[in-house]
């Protein structure tokens, strides 16, 4: 059975629910959106990908247009998933002083603390640079990749509502500004030799930015509800 | 390209229609419907009913599950550790000349004296200014909250948006402890080892992030709204 995108499904629903209290909106196209941050009811209309919708009475945020299409957006995800994994792979750093020298990457701080029986801090750091990028970033791909024939499936909306739960908790760039701080304060006692995962950082900065362009609602947007789900 | 960039304000924003002559100017809860949190879906729900969303199956909340309390518990936790966090050292360096010990403070002075001025700006303002602003931003928020205050509701929605906004850029301490004391370690000359400072730090940073997780924004509007339901 072919399932057509519920576009305006949340309007679909406001209707089916309150005729008698909300009139049709404006244009079929329009979406009933209760404003995250104040609750006010609002219809948006459709946005064109560059346009942000924001709120009448509190001024949040509430709708932003397509900036990414799924297709091309799967192929940045993976490209993004292959600079993680090489940032990953290679030392940030290595430090020479005297003819010794140290190098570590960003597993082997996470294991240094560890070592330290810093446990907490050694899980924190584990959780909110490696664990939740890398997952936020294969869940991502796999939702794009099987998008068409999955919408309907629960796996699918648990893989979506995964990837909103870790979205806040991933910092990647708070990250990158403290390798920033920490070669700045380590400058004067030793020489220190950037490696290739720190030029991978400083990159994989910029791509999450991109991925955090991509707003999970378009997705929510083609999910069928419960009862039309076969 | 740059389209793509650039932040414009949709130009066909609707309210909803009026009833009757007045404005719609309602909340989703005053109409018994309410925006799923996970996936936006606008529905109706029944007060006091667990109900799940059609679309993502997530639980429905009409507002946030006991938020005051919750953030409160959250808050005072981290106002509790954020004592620790500031007394006890961050980072141990253990030299042949003898053991330092650096808490937050000392390392922000540090750079100041040694004439990174820059950094121990972006220091002082990401393990200092920030989590403080969080503590007493939150506090603010709930005790307004608390006594169904109806002042200012626009500026108090902001600060809610700039406490989320900066507030995971307290890890910025954590991160550079992790480095340091992984590339310091040569035994000839020098080891720096992770104070306990750092999980009390890092706790802090978590604790705050819960608690502004917790709190429920639209709260803030409920009273306002109450009291000047057509403004």
């Amino acid at each position: 059975m072919p399932i057509t995108p519920t576009h305006d499904s949340a309007a679909a629903v406001a209707r089916q629910h309150d005729e008698h209290v909300l009139e049709m909106p404006p244009h079929t196209a329009h979406t009933l959106v209760a404003c995250h941050e104040c609750d006010e009811l609002q219809y948006v209309s459709p946005l064109d990908r560059c346009e942000v919708a924001h709120c009448i009475r509190c001024d949040a945020t509430i709708a932003e247009g397509e900036r990414w299409r799924p297709e091309p957006f799967a192929a940045f995800v993976l490209t993004t998933l292959v600079v993680f994994l090489i940032a990953n792979a290679f030392p940030i750093v290595s430090l020479q002083v005297q003819g010794s020298e140290t190098e570590t990457t960003l597993f082997g701080a996470v294991y240094t603390l560890y070592a330290q029986h810093q446990d907490f801090i050694a899980l924190l750091v584990l959780a909110t640079t490696i664990a939740f990028p890398m997952v936020e970033l294969a869940l991502m791909f796999g939702v794009l990749l099987t998008l068409r024939e999955f919408y309907a499936t629960r796996w699918f909306r648990l893989s979506l509502r995964l990837i909103q739960a870790i979205r806040p908790w991933k910092m990647i760039e708070v990250f990158m500004i403290g390798v920033l701080v920490a070669l700045v304060k380590l400058w004067s006692i030793a020489t220190i030799i950037p490696g290739v995962a720190l030029w991978a950082f400083a990159l994989l900065t910029f791509m999450l930015g991109g991925v955090a362009m991509f707003d999970p609602a378009h997705l929510w947007r083609r999910v069928p509800l419960m009862h039309e789900r076969a | 390209m740059f389209a793509m960039f650039r932040r414009r304000k949709a130009p066909a924003k609707t309210p909803a229609p009026a009833v009757g002559d007045a404005p719609m100017a309602a909340s989703a809860a005053s109409r018994g419907m309410t925006g799923c949190h996970v996936c936006g879906l606008v529905q109706r729900v029944t007060p006091g009913q667990p109900a799940r969303c059609p679309r993502c199956e997530a639980h429905v909340h009409v507002r946030k599950p006991d938020s005051l309390a919750r953030s409160w518990a959250l808050l005072l936790a981290a106002y509790v550790l954020y004592i620790p966090a500031n007394l006890l050292p961050m980072m141990v360096t253990s030299t042949i000349f003898g053991v330092q010990e650096d808490t937050i403070m000392s390392g922000v002075v540090l750079f100041w004296t040694s004439g990174s001025w820059m950094l121990a700006t972006i220091v002082f303002t990401a393990s200092i200014l920030v989590p403080l602003l969080k503590l007493f931003a939150m506090t603010y928020l709930l005790l307004t909250v608390g006594r169904r205050s109806v002042a200012e509701p626009a500026s108090r929605t902001r600060l809610y948006r700039i406490v989320e906004l900066v507030g995971r850029w307290s890890m910025l301490d954590v991160f550079v402890v992790a480095l340091v004391v992984a590339l310091v370690q040569i035994r000839s000359l020098a080891t720096i080892t992770a104070g306990a400072g750092t999980t009390a730090f890092g706790a802090v940073v978590v604790l705050t992030l819960l608690a502004s997780r917790c709190f429920d924004s639209r709260l803030i509007w409920d009273h306002a709204r109450q009291e000047n339901p057509h403004d």
